[in-house]
């Protein structure tokens, strides 16, 4: 679903490297966890995946298109088959949960009767049908994040990217998020998440992808954070 | 890329009222620098049709009498030739019935009195419109076909007339520097409210990248906003032009500008300058527009 081959990525024309020799496969269906201290490059892995960013040398397949050769404006079509949520959620603050969802879709050019019937869906299964007229300040910072959750997933994409998605959270909320996207990786969707909180790595014994300064320095099956490295 | 009609006009509308002073700043620049536009060109068009017969140089006018019908009458023929001989002359044309006709339905275009008096181009003399190597030997050469067998009357182009079209000319001139700095700050007003309205919606532009909206998808309400203050602009620009023109023609009929008198142009004359103006409405609305998109907009 998402290999590196040998990628590297710096910032300000080589004088920062984010990423060094990156090399990794992940398959259809993963759950992975993308661990390392802050600065170890898990944004841009993740930047690279959704080709915000270009890598400086290397390729980078997604979904079986090697995403470097992809032209300008295929680059929409790529990102639809990608979720991305974000520490920060990235809501629109005057639109409802409802109209947050459906943004994706109307923007994507979905019809009508689509939008109506798959929002709902997606509400109900991040288990917000409920609060479906409220406001995101409305709510607490675990159910923005779970409408965060559900824009991401309503398109059904093939991958869903989150970036340190239970860094503003508290435990309690955290595990009821992981709980969330356990149950979307079980509907076959490949979840990398990047983060640096081990309690949750540590209880989930998934696939474990450690970055440090921007190289792969452990990549474990059923993972923990690891103790012995630091953070 | 499926985007529907709705959407469109939903954002739109949206980005129109979240900045309205700004918007409205721009439509009235572009109505403002359009009405210029719109005044020189039929003010010009009008000029010329009440002048018509004294276009291009003509000086001298020498109308022949009922008794002529065409060119080929010896009198006609007597006063061509003539003409042909003598050295101040630089060209001279002959107007036949049916030239004089035409010239007479556009002097009096709009005035039904007028246009009912002749219905036929045989009720209308037939004449020569001369040019003068130098116009000050207008009346002598004049005297000279005055007293001529068959020769009705001779008319001369009044200094009037040159002064006429001398200020037309200017003023023509004028408006259309005068409406093309005002364009170029339309462009800018209306780039303006745009870049305006790419910042209030920064986030739903950086959401609808991350979601996959294609590039039109996520400009298209933006350029539809510039095209639409554009063409605001140029609807209202059209208004002023007719109020412009109207009270020109008031100026004109209180101070008896007998020349002037029947200052008109046709409907389709006044549809095309219309037509006109929308064009370019929409053209500095989406030249603005376009310019706002290429250095706010990162898609
Ligand atoms: N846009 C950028 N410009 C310059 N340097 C950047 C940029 N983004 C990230 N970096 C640098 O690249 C390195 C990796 O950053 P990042 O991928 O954000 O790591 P992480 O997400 O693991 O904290 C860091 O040293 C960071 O300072
Ligand atoms: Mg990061």
């Amino acid at each position: 679903m998402i290999r590196f081959e040998n990628v590297t990525k710096t910032y300000k024309e080589g004088a920062v490297t984010a990423l060094e020799a990156c090399t990794t496969e992940i398959q259809k269906g993963e759950f992975v966890f993308l661990v390392g201290s802050s600065g170890s490059g898990k944004t841009t892995f993740l930047k690279l995946v959704l080709r915000d960013e270009m890598p400086d040398s290397g390729k980078i397949w997604v979904a079986g298109k090697q995403i470097g050769k992809l032209s300008h404006w295929k680059v929409p079509y790529l990102r639809r088959n990608i979720g991305c949520v974000f520490q920060d959620f990235r809501l629109l603050p005057n639109r409802t949960v409802h109209e947050n969802v459906a943004f994706a879709l109307e923007v994507i050019g979905r019809p009508r009767h689509v939008i109506d019937a798959q929002v709902p869906q997606v509400l109900e299964l991040v288990g917000l049908l409920k609060k479906r007229e409220r406001f995101p300040e409305e709510l607490s910072g675990g159910e923005q994040q779970r409408v965060a959750i559900a824009r991401a997933f309503v398109n059904r994409p093939l991958v869903l990217l989150a970036d340190e998605p239970t860094g503003n959270l508290d435990p309690a909320t955290t595990r009821g998020i992981m709980r969330l996207l356990d149950r979307i990786n079980k509907t076959g969707t490949t979840v990398v998440m990047a983060t640096h909180d081990f309690v949750i790595v540590d209880s989930m014994r998934r696939r474990v992808i450690e970055l440090s300064q921007g190289r792969v320095m452990r990549d474990q099956v059923r993972g923990i954070y690891g103790y012995g490295t630091g953070t | 890329m499926a985007i529907s009609v709705e959407y469109v006009v939903k954002e739109t509308t949206n980005n129109l009222w979240r900045n309205w002073m700004v918007s409205l700043a721009a439509v009235v620049t572009v109505a403002f620098s359009l009405s210029f536009v719109g005044v020189a060109l039929l003010f010009r068009q009008e000029v010329d049709n009440a002048t018509a017969r004294w276009q291009s140089g003509v000086t001298l006018a020498i109308f022949m009498d009922q008794s002529v019908q065409s060119i080929h009458n010896p009198q006609a023929k007597a006063v061509a030739d003539q003409l042909g001989n003598m050295s101040q002359v630089a060209k001279a044309s002959f107007c036949n019935q049916k030239c004089a006709y035409n010239e007479y339905r556009q002097m009096f275009r709009g005035d039904p009195t007028m246009e009912s008096a002749i219905t036929s181009p045989s009720q209308l003399p037939v004449s020569f419109r001369i040019k003068l190597k130098n116009a000050s030997q207008a009346s002598s050469v004049g005297a000279i076909f005055n007293n001529q067998p068959a020769v009705q009357a001779v008319e001369y182009a009044k200094g009037e007339v040159e002064q006429l079209l001398k200020i037309s000319n200017f003023l023509q001139v004028a408006s259309l520097v005068a409406a093309a700095a005002l364009l170029v700050s339309s462009i800018v007003l209306i780039l303006n409210s745009i870049r305006l309205a790419i910042f209030a919606r920064r986030k739903e532009v950086e959401v609808m990248k991350l979601v996959g909206a294609t590039n039109w998808f996520i400009r298209i309400p933006f350029m539809a906003e510039g095209l639409i203050q554009g063409l605001i602009g140029a609807v209202i620009g059209c208004g002023l032009t007719a109020f412009f023109v109207d009270e020109f023609r008031k100026l004109i009929s209180q101070n008896k500008i007998q020349l002037l008198q029947p200052m008109t142009a046709t409907a389709g004359e006044t549809l095309v300058v219309y037509i006109l103006l929308l064009i370019f409405g929409s053209l500095v609305g989406a030249g603005g527009s376009a310019i706002a998109l290429r250095r706010f907009l990162d898609v």
